[in-house]
């Protein structure tokens, strides 16, 4: 059983049905992304018939487009107009091999690459959006404007929240200007300790760093700024920091690309662990990893990625993360063969009440992809 | 008078017995006598009155906690507040409520350098934060005009702004973590030091929510290392039309300044009389262009935008050589509301976003809906994202000028959204705009939004009467109104 709609009116009338009917469904664009969401429902529900037009007002910084416009089809007609998505979304296929996803899936799943830290993630750069609650209403929330605080900040809710509250159809993104020019300085790091304390050093100044990471024994910080500032920045900061080498323009780009993809890291048979926490916080998980574990950081040590091989299956990030971090770190995997450990951990009581509280609200029956539901 | 919904006569009977029961709770912090109440009885939005039942002052997170529990167990409504310099009345109390004022929270509890935040009590000030950390060369990026006196408590309630948010953003940007405590008396905690949340980003939700859905407790915030130089250019021109062109150039030619802010003639005049910036006043429109960041980019920007400024008609240049130039060229635009406030017995201040090209447009309709109502207005914008601050001048004393001046505010605002914009840019709904909320949303998009009210506050206890307007339409609404040009905390530099 498949829904196809190609009109948010026929949406709407198909999740009324589906609601009435208690018959649950897999949300979906492109299914770029299955370690994430939809999950098993009843019915599949495919948005990619979901047209509209797009409206770039570079001007503005404002894009409005479709939910199922192809993520590659934005970052084109950004760059086109030399600008950019600030928040970096990471692209899916490295991981999952089915492509690069859309801006609506970008969007409802949260994700934002290396330049989280420094220009905010994705949930600072949906400025509005329309969608279709479990309850089967047309409606539109934030606005196309860049500064508002007008109601409820449901852009920010709705975003990451996997498909689980609302169907999104459309919506309205921050877009800022693609920085000129870019070159990374790698500096030696043979643990993830020494990692941290670099990229903390080297973020304790306002040096035009836009990314901070770890892997392969060497710390990599990109600066990005105008043609004319480069030189200076570069000279600062290679000045203050330790000894190390340096990348330009395009290798400096593919380097990027692969750090918030993971191409390049991630090997054909890894089991992919996502782990957010507290930058100070990875050395420690980092000491609690089996040897033959693969650590890399992104976000200045605030995003920890754990590869393990194929036979590691059954070893528990939750735990690892739970013991490095407390309470402020968390772990899911994002790729990996069925196991005794689950891909995502329980949250706290409290919030799992309050969560199950906010999911009845926009989706009473609970038919909106449950099985991705926090 | 904007209409709150009617007071419980049964709850404002029992106002001994609940001052008491609170008491018990935190037993040097429960103010009940008129005398006492009455100081809490007013925010920024000081045209609205209202004293409380009682005012409770707890200390800890496990008083505010029992408060709110036995609130709830009792049937009392909940009104948080910080330091009261709300603009939208998001503090008014309410006859059958108590205000549960957070100022014993003025502790910053931890500064985390490695990881680039803070952990702050909600009472703490704006200003304290980066007064904390200034010392290690760090600063909180969001200023909202009042951020000497306005509590992070009540900048996380209002997802609070400022005059840098086109580069760094409102409050929620800046926010990493709360400890909220929920009507019922449960302690949550939503994100923290880390950058990321599990689940829902019921943070995002909770920023902003003007003290609707719980009350905030302690804050994670981020802090950001300060910019290594910081240069303003005054860029003078001759007309606003020339001006908006010049912002948009700007934007367009992808720059994003630190600054964009830009006044209209009345609003030069008025700040150059009462501060004496060095503004020129054979100029339309006046801007200020402020670049951060390190030598390079600061000199590689304002050499751009001086070249766009020039390009745009621009008749009058000047860059800051020092610190002190700087910080007179922003001394006259921050002192703009107090100056209005010399030149006109009382103004009333609106808070509307429109896309930028939309600025002449909405210039020319802002004045004609003015002066057909038989007043004036001087123009302040922060350029850059589109927020708009119009002063509407009135005399209270001149019977029906209080009432068109709302008029006008209102009308200010609906001709905001109908040019794509929306009613409030970092001011917050509150009581004032409350009402017009319907010309922004549909009744579906309002009710899906308030519908959320319900998961954390199934009763309506906290903050009722705010943000989603009430079935009876009413006129007056919206904005900041200053009477005898003084406004509540008249020492604070408004923006």
């Amino acid at each position: 059983m498949a829904y196809r709609p190609a009109t948010p009116e026929e949406l709407a009338a198909m999740i009324v049905e589906a609601a009435a009917l208690g018959r649950s469904v897999a949300i979906s664009g492109t299914g770029s992304k299955p370690g994430i969401g939809p999950g098993t429902a009843d019915a599949a529900l495919d948005v990619t018939g979901l047209g509209g037009t797009i409206t770039h007002d570079p001007g503005e910084l404002l894009l409005t487009l479709p939910a199922s416009t192809p993520l590659l089809h934005v970052e084109q007609l950004l760059a086109r107009a030399g600008q950019c998505l600030a928040f970096e979304p990471p692209s899916p296929d490295a991981i999952w091999g089915l492509g690069h996803g859309t801006i609506g899936g970008a969007a409802a799943s949260g994700l934002s690459g290396p330049r989280r830290p420094f220009a905010g993630g994705c949930r600072d750069h949906v400025l509005g959006l329309s969608g279709v609650t479990g309850r089967g209403e047309i409606f539109t929330a934030g606005g196309k404007v860049l500064k508002n605080v007008t109601g409820f900040d449901l852009p920010r809710l709705l975003t990451g929240s996997r498909g689980t509250l609302a169907v999104l159809t459309e919506i309205t993104l921050k877009v800022l200007p693609l920085a000129p020019a870019q070159a990374t300085l790698l500096l030696p790091a043979d643990t993830a300790a020494r990692a941290v304390r670099i990229m903390a050093d080297a973020c304790q100044i306002d040096g035009g760093i836009t990314g901070a990471a770890w892997s392969d024994a060497a710390v990599h910080l990109r600066i990005e700024t105008s043609v004319a500032a480069l030189p200076a920045l570069m000279d600062a900061a290679r000045a203050r920091l330790p000894a190390g080498t340096v990348m330009h323009d395009a290798g400096s780009r593919t380097l990027w690309a692969g750090i918030a993809s993971l191409a390049g890291h991630v090997q054909a048979d890894d089991i992919v662990w996502r782990c957010p926490l507290p930058a100070t916080r990875a050395p420690a998980l980092a000491a609690l990893l089996p040897p033959a574990a693969r650590l890399r950081l992104d976000w200045a040590g605030a995003l920890a990625w754990v590869l393990l091989p194929a036979d590691l299956a059954d070893l528990d990030l939750h735990a690892l993360v739970a013991q490095a971090a407390g309470r402020d770190g968390h772990a899911e995997r994002l790729r990996g063969p069925a196991s005794i450990v689950p891909a995502r951990a329980r949250l706290e009581p409290g919030l799992a009440a309050l969560s199950a509280r906010v999911k009845a609200q926009f989706d009473p029956a609970g038919i909106l992809s449950p099985a991705a539901a926090p | 008078m904007m209409q709150m919904p009617a007071p419980d006569a049964g709850v404002i009977t029992r106002q001994a017995e609940i001052a008491a029961a609170l008491a018990a709770i935190v037993p040097d912090g429960v103010i009940a006598d008129a005398d006492g109440v009455s100081p809490y009885g007013s925010d920024g939005l000081s045209m609205y009155r209202q004293s409380p039942l009682a005012v409770v002052l707890p200390r800890t997170t496990d008083q505010v906690s029992r408060v709110l529990a036995w609130c709830h167990a009792n049937g009392v409504k909940v009104v948080a507040r910080g330091s009261g310099t709300s603009l939208s009345g998001g503090a008014l109390p309410l006859a059958d409520g108590i205000v549960l004022g957070m100022a014993r929270f003025n502790r910053i509890l931890s500064v985390d350098y490695d990881n680039r935040c803070a952990v702050v009590q909600p009472g703490v000030t704006n200003l304290a934060v980066t007064q904390a950390t200034a010392h290690k060369g760090f600063y909180y990026a969001p200023d909202p005009s009042s951020q000497i006196a306005c509590s992070i408590g009540g900048n996380v309630a209002e997802n609070a702004g400022g005059v840098h948010c086109l580069k760094y953003g409102t409050t929620s940007p800046n926010l990493l973590g709360v400890e909220l405590v929920l009507i019922d008396g449960t302690v949550l905690r939503l994100g923290g030091p880390g950058q990321e949340q599990a689940g829902y980003d019921l943070l995002g939700l909770v920023c902003g929510s003007e003290g609707l859905l719980g009350v905030v407790t302690e804050a994670t915030v981020r802090i950001l290392p300060k910019p290594a130089a910081q240069r303003a250019l005054l860029l003078g021109f001759p007309s606003v039309a020339d001006a908006s062109d010049c912002v948009a150039a700007i934007i367009a030619a992808g720059i994003i300044p630190a600054g964009l802010e830009m006044m209209d003639a009345p609003a030069i005049r008025a700040a150059e009389d009462f501060v004496q910036a060095g503004y020129p006043l054979d100029v339309a429109a006046l801007m200020i262009a402020e670049a951060d960041g390190s030598p390079a980019e600061v000199d590689d920007q304002l050499a751009r935008i001086t070249a766009i400024a020039h390009a745009h008609q621009c008749s009058h240049l000047r860059a800051s050589t020092d610190e002190a130039q700087r910080l007179l060229f922003w001394a006259g635009r921050k002192a703009a509301f107090p100056a209005v406030g010399r030149i006109a017995s009382d103004y009333y201040c609106v808070d509307g976003t429109i896309p930028r090209r939309q600025l002449g447009n909405v210039l020319a309709q802002i004045s004609a809906i003015v002066a057909r109502r038989g007043l004036s207005v001087a123009n302040v914008f922060h350029a850059g994202d589109g927020n708009l601050h119009p002063l509407v001048m009135y005399d209270a004393a001149v019977p029906g000028q209080t009432e068109a001046a709302e008029a006008a505010g209102a009308e200010i605002l609906m001709a905001c959204v109908d040019a794509g914009g929306v009613l409030t840019g970092e001011h917050g709904v509150g009581v004032e705009k409350r009402d017009l909320m319907l010309h922004q949303f549909t009744a579906t998009d309002l009710e899906v939004q308030s519908r959320l009210k319900y998961a954390f506050d199934e009763r309506g206890l906290l903050n009722p009467g705010k943000l989603f307007p009430t079935l009876s339409r009413c006129a007056e609404m919206n904005a900041m109104h200053v009477h005898g040009g003084r406004v509540a905390f008249p020492d604070i530099p408004r923006f």
